[in-house]
């Protein structure tokens, strides 16, 4: 095992994915990648705000990320684990599997809840997605959400 | 990351051989042991006592299941222990992904390795469904693996 690739929303799925994925790291001596798949731009931003606004504040927002993505690499460095830090933007389960190919992941890393700002729809097709379009391996991190269990379950 | 127990479940599916080679070489590097899991559901229609029916699925028929059941695990446990590993097998009737989950948290697993898909290979509508629940309600990390097509 060479290289782990994480997969990163800035969810609460994010600490502890992270945390597995550098002890995975350390255990085969490989480099971790943290890979973020930001939302594509909106093709049509309307009339309402002025367009121009809303690309200002969609810019600030993937600054914001990429800033955040650099820190928790830089982090890691420092902690002795080989870790490059990787923003990119498309649908998210495509572009996901995509890097892993091109990156060469030999194990993909990604929280099994808190993906996708809308739970109930969105949570479900990204693991499902990463789940059966994965060519390598895939480590599923049980996220214990704050959410209540009611909530959680059956959303997956 | 210490994975000293880990769950295996197999219907000796491609898909779960490659889980099990994975399965044996992070055992390897941790010095860790596998638990080998066939879970076999039994889909026979429901039949009560007191009906005629009752009388068309003899005990003898759920005894040879078991039998045949636990004889297969077994070997492909031995098997998979000659790779040096400690390999132990266990067979339980019950749907897959509550055994699954039950024997996870009963032994309790470090980590589960499985399959993507299972030996029911209607690829679209069943991809995963049972790694899909397991991977929701998993007491543990789960690992899942394809085999290479």
């Amino acid at each position: 095992m060479k290289q782990v690739l994480a997969a990163i929303d800035f969810s609460e799925a994010t600490s502890e994915v992270l945390r597995c994925a550098a002890e995975l790291t350390e255990a085969f001596e490989a480099t971790l990648i943290l890979v973020h798949v930001a939302a594509p731009n909106p093709e049509f931003v309307g009339y309402e705000a002025g367009p121009s606004s809303v690309r200002d504040s969609r810019a600030r927002e993937l600054r914001r990320e990429h800033r955040m993505l650099q820190e928790y690499a830089e982090d890691l460095r420092q902690r002795g684990i080989p870790t490059k830090a990787l923003l990119v933007q498309g649908p998210t389960v495509q572009t996901l599997l995509d890097e892993a190919r091109s990156l060469r992941a030999d194990v993909i890393v990604i929280g099994s809840r808190g993906h996708g700002a809308v739970r109930r729809v969105l949570l479900g097709s990204v693991s499902r997605g990463v789940l059966g379009g994965a060519l390598c391996p895939v480590h599923w991190v049980p996220i214990r959400a704050a959410a209540p269990l009611g909530q959680a379950k059956g959303v997956a | 990351m210490k994975f000293d127990c880990i769950l295996v479940p197999t219907d000796f599916s491609d898909d779960a051989s490659r889980a099990l080679e994975t399965a044996i070489q992070l055992a390897k590097l941790q010095s860790g042991r596998i638990v080998l899991l066939h879970a076999y559901p039994i889909d026979l229609p429901i039949t009560y006592p007191g009906f005629s029916g009752g009388a068309l699925v003899p005990d003898e028929f759920y005894r040879e299941l078991r039998t045949q059941a636990d004889a297969h695990v077994a070997q492909a446990a031995q098997e998979a222990a000659r790779s040096g590993v400690s390999v132990t097998g266990k067979a339980v009737t019950s749907p897959a992904s509550a055994a699954i989950i039950a024997e996870a948290e009963h032994l309790p697993a470090d980590l589960i390795v499985m399959g993507t898909r299972g030996r029911t290979g209607l690829k679209h509508i069943l991809l995963g469904s049972v790694a899909e629940r397991v991977v929701r309600e998993a007491p543990c990390p789960v690992l899942t693996v394809k085999a290479e097509h």
